[in-house]
């Protein structure tokens, strides 16, 4: 058996086991995350370490008598130990939750449904791998993080409930430098292909030459920009920082409140909806709760709905729609516009070319202002021309206004922008995102 | 903890050198949301890390299977995979660079963390919440309590033993106010701030109610009062907020990995050149730096990083001059400079790279009321709740909960949404006065790496005065 295989296998014997050993009045939801990667690290086109990691981490909400408790532990893949390991926080979170006291607004475990789904993949050995990353890019300074192996996110609940995602894929995240001057490019498959590779490598190295032409100096100000797929990305991630949350709503620290509340609205060209269809992520949660397949959340500027969970529905006696927990954005996708490829240059004029965004935080969250810096290649750009890089720059911009009347045009096609977080474990989702037009966007610093 | 000497006998011959690093870790969540339970979870994590050299290049695999099958299938993962990388390292190590550190660690506490039972500690985190419904207006309270308990311990073929035991603590307590169209929330030294090694005796109503009902308070205060001006000024930040200043504009930037180009695809570069050493005023005279593992109390206390070096207190900046860079002993032969013991990694499944610890700004001479007295005109902010900058560490901009004008001398009136930009060292060069006493705080999440990583870091400081600074409102 393949480690998919193997840990399924595994899974379900520890779940049918703790399934078994319940006693009365006792419901249990489990969850497993797993992955077996290989991370390689590039620093000048050499590599700086390697790391190789199986883990297998599952989680057990304990239900009984209106009081819950969550426990989380590593399987060792060794069943026997693991059986023993399983019964014993069984049994420790059977006394911790006496000592508990009743969660009000606990969800009740429903059986809602199975669902498998399971992605293959067929690329290089990590040990090849180095060789076919470092040969391309001779003479080059990249750095970079190599990511590949199977990844697993699976729950059960002892009502029936099952469901299964597992993919197998890689991607290769990396800069090319010329001294200071930088461009990002990925490359993400489940199945290799050198032309691909190549071709990703190229469109990189020819973006890089561009940062040879001579730096422009650019005063902060306010500036037409054009943000490319890869800079809207960050932007996108702010939403899952309370801004679309019901919970921070219903609390008052939304970000998105006046949006909510009818007192704003964003440009008419936005639409924002998660889109489980792009088959990244799957669509189950925590509790094994399915979301629609898509979700419209922000409809031609206005507020549709907010992310919600069924702990947050519980609480405020509204209706959920199967969000996380976090309620934060799992597949989002923002829906495209007119502006082609050829005509983003002549579209934007004269202004700003900005490929990447940096740390990202809220200035002022509840204007839904976000500050900023501009990174990698963004370009000064002149009656349609590329005229050279730019030196990074401080922006701080409200949300309501580069969303909404600042918001010229997005582009007609999309990008997707893999998930490439390796917290803890290896995330995977991702976003299929547009470039946008902004006719104002202001620079600070 | 695992017999290690039994797991590394079978393969210590297999490699230049190998290494076995046992994690345990143990955390506990307890959350409450307006006096509600909204988390009670327990995690554990364990694992062993193996680590071997060949031919020049280190190789790291993490399993929680801990029999000794499971060591030799990651052995063979680690070595094949730093055999491939070896025809292409960026450096060619030996095993001088782990040297075969020998001792214990253990946090200085009064009272272990189970001490205090479920009910005791939830009983004492509702109280603070309650401490906290000071008025209608008052609309969500929260408390958080992270409890954690970690053992490391580590063997090499060299000879290395070290075993090391943490008990950790951090807090949040917060109180958000709503009145009208306005919300602000205020939470004691901004979220998680409270970060120590410290066992139960942290569980204090005496310590923390008293600070929970001011926050509350304090929350009521902002929703009525002005928006931050917009002007340069005069600019007084209290210790929790030092805490980011330091981390994000002094900490990151001499990360020696950083300045050698590791983190350039992720978190960034670093403006500080290896022939800045020694040379680059950093900031103003009055400014005094240091890498201080053995603070007692402080979150990223420890003895010995996780490649062999044993942690003792360094000077970073002296006098306002860059002396020292934050790197391990791979950093330290690959830059040809100084570091510090500071090799370290978040878990089993993650290799170590050069992360800061607790990094310290020295305390002044001057009387906190005195600090205030010599101001003309100038803003006083407390607690980050906002944190920027570009990833050279230059260009910052950082926000916080709750600020104060200060005009001809005095505290006058309380201000909302203040925040304040600038670069990093014409901005640590317009340090112009510290308070007396420091006040340490901590974060158990700054983030870094590829694969990425959260590291636990401690801060500590005084009170600082800075001229000029560009500060706004919301």
């Amino acid at each position: 058996m393949n480690f998919i295989e193997q840990t399924k296998f595994n899974f379900d014997k520890i779940s049918d086991l703790i399934f078994a050993n319940l006693q009365s009045g006792e419901v249990t939801n489990i969850s497993l995350d797993g992955e077996n990667t290989n991370f390689v690290r590039f620093n000048n086109n050499r590599v700086r370490q390697t790391t190789h990691v199986e883990q297998l981490i599952l989680t057990m909400q304990l239900q009984k008598k209106n009081k819950s408790i969550l426990y989380k532990w590593p399987l060792t893949g060794n069943f026997e130990m693991d059986r023993r390991e399983a019964l014993l926080k069984l049994g420790k979170a059977r006394a911790e939750v006496e000592n508990l006291p009743l969660d009000t607004h606990q969800v009740p475990l429903l059986n809602r449904g199975e669902s498998f789904q399971n992605f293959t993949g067929d690329y290089p050995a990590a040990e090849d791998f180095i060789q076919l990353i470092t040969a391309a890019a001779k003479g080059s300074d990249l750095a970079g993080l190599l990511c590949l192996g199977p990844v697993i996110s699976a729950n059960r609940n002892s009502l029936g409930q099952s469901h299964w995602f597992s993919t197998d894929s890689f991607f290769m995240d990396y800069s090319l430098y010329d001294g200071p001057k930088a461009v990002k490019a990925c490359y993400s498959n489940s199945k290799w292909n050198a032309q691909e590779w190549h071709d990703n490598l190229m469109t990189a190295k020819n973006q890089l030459s561009l940062m040879q032409r001579p730096v422009q100096s650019v005063q902060p100000g306010s500036h037409r920009v054009y943000l490319a797929p890869g800079a809207v990305s960050p932007l996108v991630d702010m939403l899952s920082w309370n801004a679309l949350s019901q919970n921070s709503f219903q609390r008052g620290t939304c970000p998105f409140k006046k949006l909510g509340e009818k007192q704003l609205q964003l440009s008419e060209k936005l639409s924002v909806r998660e889109n489980f269809d792009l088959g990244l992520i799957p669509r189950f949660n925590l509790l094994g709760e399915l979301s629609a397949p898509q979700l419209n959340l922000i409809e031609s500027g206005q507020l549709t709905q907010f992310l919600t969970s069924s702990r947050t529905a519980k609480e405020f006696s509204i209706p959920g729609n199967a969000a996380c927990e976090a309620e934060s954005l799992r597949s989002p996708e923002v829906l495209p516009g007119h502006l082609s490829r050829e005509n983003i240059l002549k579209k934007l004029e004269t202004g700003l070319y900005i490929s990447n965004l940096h740390y990202i935080n809220w200035s002022d969250q509840m204007s839904a202002r976000v500050t900023g810096i501009t990174r990698f290649g963004c370009f000064w750009v002149e009656k349609g021309e590329i005229l050279g890089p730019i030196k990074d720059l401080r922006f701080d911009n409200s949300l309501y206004d580069i969303w909404g009347k600042e918001l010229e045009d997005l582009t007609d096609f999309q990008e997707i922008d893999p998930t490439i977080d390796t917290y803890h474990n290896r995330s995977i989702g991702g976003k299929k995102i547009p470039g946008m037009l902004i006719s104002a966007f202001k620079f600070t610093l | 903890m695992q017999n290690l000497d039994s797991l590394l006998k079978p393969i210590r011959n297999s490699a230049d050198w190998v290494g076995l690093k046992f994690f345990s870790e143990k955390t506990i969540w307890r959350s409450l949301r307006n006096e509600s339970p909204d988390r009670n979870a327990t995690e554990w994590d364990t694992g062993i890390r193996i680590e071997v050299l060949i031919d020049g290049q280190f190789g790291y695999a993490g399993t929680t299977d801990l029999s000794p099958e499971g060591i030799q299938k990651a052995f063979v993962s680690a070595k094949s995979l730093a055999q491939a990388a070896s025809k292409h390292k960026v450096f060619n190590y030996s095993r001088l660079h782990r040297p075969p550190a020998q001792g214990q660690y253990k946090s200085q506490i009064q009272k272990s963390l189970d001490h205090l039972g479920v009910k005791e500690m939830i009983d004492v985190l509702r109280d603070c919440s309650l401490a906290m419904k000071v008025s209608d207006k008052i609309i969500t309270r929260s408390v958080d309590a992270m409890i954690v308990e970690t053992q490391i311990a580590s063997v090499s073929s060299t000879g290395e033993e070290t075993q090391q035991d943490f008990s950790m603590v951090s807090l949040s307590f917060g109180a958000t106010a709503s009145q009208g169209f306005e919300t602000q929330t205020r939470t004691q030294n901004g979220g998680f701030a409270l970060c120590y090694q410290i066992g139960s005796e942290i569980f204090s109503r005496h310590r923390l109610l008293g600070n929970c009902k001011l926050m509350a308070e304090q929350a009521l205060e902002l929703v009525s009062a002005e928006n931050c001006p917009t002007e340069t000024t005069d600019l007084l930040l209290a210790p929790d907020q030092m805490m980011l200043q330091i981390h994000e504009s002094i900490g990151h930037p001499l990360e020696l990995d950083r300045i050698l180009g590791d983190e350039r695809n992720y978190a960034g570069w670093s403006f500080v050149q290896v022939e800045d050493f020694g040379k680059l005023q950093y900031g103003s005279p009055l400014m005094n730096v240091v890498f201080e593992p053995e603070r007692m109390g402080s979150l990223a206390s420890y003895a010995f990083d996780e490649g062999g070096s044993r942690a003792s207190r360094e000077y970073l900046i002296q006098d306002g001059l860059l002396v020292r860079g934050l790197g391990g002993t791979e950093s330290q032969v690959r830059s040809g400079l100084q570091g510090v013991a500071n090799f370290r990694s978040s878990s089993w499944n993650r290799p170590p790279i050069d992360r800061m610890a607790n990094i310290n700004l020295e305390a002044g001479t001057t009387p906190l009321e005195d600090m205030i007295a010599s101001v003309e005109r100038g803003v006083l902010m407390q607690a980050n709740r906002s944190w920027s900058i570009d990833d050279y560490r230059n260009k910052f901009q950082f926000g916080c909960e709750y600020g104060q004008l200060i005009e001809e001398g005095r505290v006058t009136k309380i201000l909302k949404n203040p925040n304040y930009r600038g670069v990093t060292v014409p901005f640590w060069n317009k340090l112009k006065m510290l308070s007396q006493t420091t006040e340490t705080y901590g974060t158990p999440w700054c983030g870094k790496g590829e694969p990425s990583q959260l590291i636990r870091v401690g801060h500590s400081s005084p009170y600082c005065l800075f001229s000029d600074i560009e500060v706004f409102g919301g």
